[in-house]
């Protein structure tokens, strides 16, 4: 939500030829020429990456399908979007090295299961977790729009607009939660590994039948069990840049462990705030599932994908 | 979520009790003005875990949590509100509002549609409503009040940088919050509410032009003072106050997890439309 405070904009172009100025003057000093935008500090030394962030342009569409991207030139016309703005800027899925997610066989063919269902939806649980305003998960909160950081000394903070959702990461060096204890976005352990973030998070709940009345990784039916762990590295590389890395394990699912990488950047806009994205406002489904229902009973079911535009 | 989880979450929302309000706010006899500790940014620190003391079920009569989810009287609660003005203890509706509340008196333990309790639709719960159920944390980084809750999973953040509101013609469930200290008060201004929250289960509704002036007091390491001036003047005839208190949460290890109440919760609705409603 941006939003101008006059008296703001006022001081600020007040304050343009000083800044311009001083931006003159560092780039002149030879010492700090090396450097890049250097960060300041939380009181108890850590990087402060308080503020607004959101993933970097490279990770444009990656949150619907992290081998894929988005979309299709229909999708693109409905939701008002460039019509060229389809598939991956970049390779998500650093490792493996082909950027496929290494599905075991039975997982693969679940997943295919759950691409046919996305398109013909006949069931509540065939529609994509994220459109049922559940919470998102891990690393998938991380994918969806704009993000807050907060920091107090024992715990960093991660406010999402999306789904109105928040993730608390104690740093203060607690171990994980009983196994018992299942979460939709799981359960986070922080520290500090010198300007790193890393976050340890386990503790995931899942739907042993179905694997679908649970978040996925992404929009393309990426399931997990309660083996998943996800290893986040958050490297502060300067003020307005994190380079993001997650590594997926879940040793049911997949054949190896994963990793996905992209950068985080911080949100230019002046006087950014999150308000409330109240997606718990009844939001219908009836629809989806009657169109689904249809074309079932048609015998139009299809693998969901963009391949074919 | 599942069916059997979604009615899980029912039976946990119809069936817990927060906390009969049993403690009288006036036990406490101290002299001594309480200084709380102070965050590096030399606020007053009263970050932490707690719990509400208050009633979930009818503000205006403690005795309904016990009749109404315990199934027994308490004689203690009967006729005991947290609304502490006007001093009958009732919210002072209009006429008008009055009378198109009355039907949730004979409607509670069975609504239809119309009458089903907001919170059943796992919407935001609205200020006040959200720091009188279930565990809360209050968080303090640099600029910010933020609070988390169990239920429904929300947050809360409060500006406390003179931050002005945003422009009226934005309606939040939970309000656009703006706060500042005074002393070692919280006080909050919430503004841009919409009309779809209640403050219980009976139906004790307001409007859009509803506007609160909240006040969090730490009176003690382990207890807040929670005041909240409500004005309407849609639908009250003055504004009121409503008043409880919080206690911290000394559980060992205690961390706010989640209760994932956050879906198109409509399973409710639907079991209420049976034929002859």
């Amino acid at each position: 939500m941006r939003r101008g405070k006059p008296e703001e904009h006022r001081a600020a172009e007040a304050a343009r030829p000083i800044a311009v100025l001083a931006v003159a003057c560092l780039l002149w000093a030879p010492a700090v020429g090396a450097q890049q935008a250097a960060w300041s500090r939380t009181a108890d030394g850590r990087p402060d990456i308080q503020g607004y962030w959101e993933a970097g342009p490279g990770a444009n569409n990656a949150g619907h399908s992290l081998e894929e991207g988005c979309c299709d030139a229909e999708h693109n016309r409905m939701q008002n979007r460039r019509a060229d703005n389809i598939g991956l800027r970049q390779q998500i899925i650093v490792e493996p090295k082909d950027g496929r997610i290494p599905f075991q066989p039975w997982a693969a063919a679940k997943r295919r299961e759950h691409l046919i269902n996305l398109d013909a939806p006949t069931e509540l649980q065939h529609i994509e977790p994220e459109d049922r305003c559940s919470l998102q998960g891990v690393p998938r909160s991380n994918l969806r729009g704009p993000i807050q950081i907060l920091q107090t000394p024992g715990q960093v903070v991660i406010l999402y607009e999306w789904v109105h959702a928040y993730r608390v990461i104690p740093v203060d060096g607690r171990p994980h939660a009983p196994r018992g204890a299942a979460l939709w976005q799981g359960d986070a352990r922080g520290r500090w590994e010198g300007d790193t973030l890393v976050v340890e998070t386990t503790n995931f709940r899942y739907d042993p039948q179905g694997y679908n009345k649970q978040p996925w990784i992404d929009s393309h039916g990426t399931f997990y069990t309660d083996a998943l762990r996800v290893v986040e590295r958050w490297k502060v590389v300067d003020a307005n840049r994190i380079d993001y890395e997650a590594t997926i394990e879940d040793p049911k699912v997949f054949t190896r462990p994963w990793k996905i990488a992209y950068e985080i950047v911080r949100l230019r806009q002046r006087n950014y705030e999150f308000l409330e994205e109240a997606c718990w406002e009844g939001v219908s489904v009836r629809h989806r599932l009657d169109a689904g229902r249809l074309a079932v009973k048609a015998g139009k079911v299809r693998i969901h994908s963009h391949n074919e535009q | 979520m599942t069916s059997r989880r979604r009615s899980w979450f029912v039976v946990v929302a119809l069936a817990s009790v927060i906390a009969v309000a049993a403690v009288d706010a006036r036990q406490q006899g101290s002299a001594e003005p309480y200084t709380p500790p102070r965050t590096p940014d030399g606020r007053p620190n009263i970050q932490g875990i707690y719990n509400p003391v208050g009633t979930f079920y009818n503000i205006e009569d403690l005795e309904y949590q016990s009749l109404y989810q315990n199934f027994k009287p308490n004689p203690a609660a009967r006729g005991r509100s947290l609304v502490v003005d006007p001093p009958d203890g009732k919210i002072p509706y209009q006429p008008w509002a009055a009378e198109k509340r009355k039907p949730i008196y004979q409607l509670h333990l069975d609504p239809t549609p119309e009458w089903v309790d907001p919170n059943a639709h796992c919407w935001p719960q609205g200020v006040p409503r959200h720091v009188n159920n279930r565990e809360f944390e209050i968080f303090q980084p640099p600029g910010y009040v933020v609070i988390f809750n169990l239920a429904h999973h929300t947050y809360r953040v409060i500006p406390v940088d003179g931050s002005p509101h945003i422009p009226e013609n934005i309606k939040l469930w939970q309000g656009d919050s703006r706060g500042r200290w005074d002393g070692n008060t919280l006080v909050v201004d919430v503004a841009n509410n919409n009309d779809q929250t209640w403050f219980d289960v009976m139906a004790s509704f307001h409007s859009d032009a509803m506007r609160i002036t909240e006040r969090f007091t730490p009176v003690s390491p382990d207890r807040i003072e929670y005041r909240a001036v409500i004005t309407d003047p849609k639908v009250y005839t003055r504004p009121w106050t409503f008043a409880i208190h919080f206690n911290r949460n000394k559980e060992s290890g205690l961390e706010v997890w989640e209760e994932a109440c956050v879906e198109a919760n409509q399973k409710n609705i639907e079991l209420l439309k049976r034929p002859g409603r």
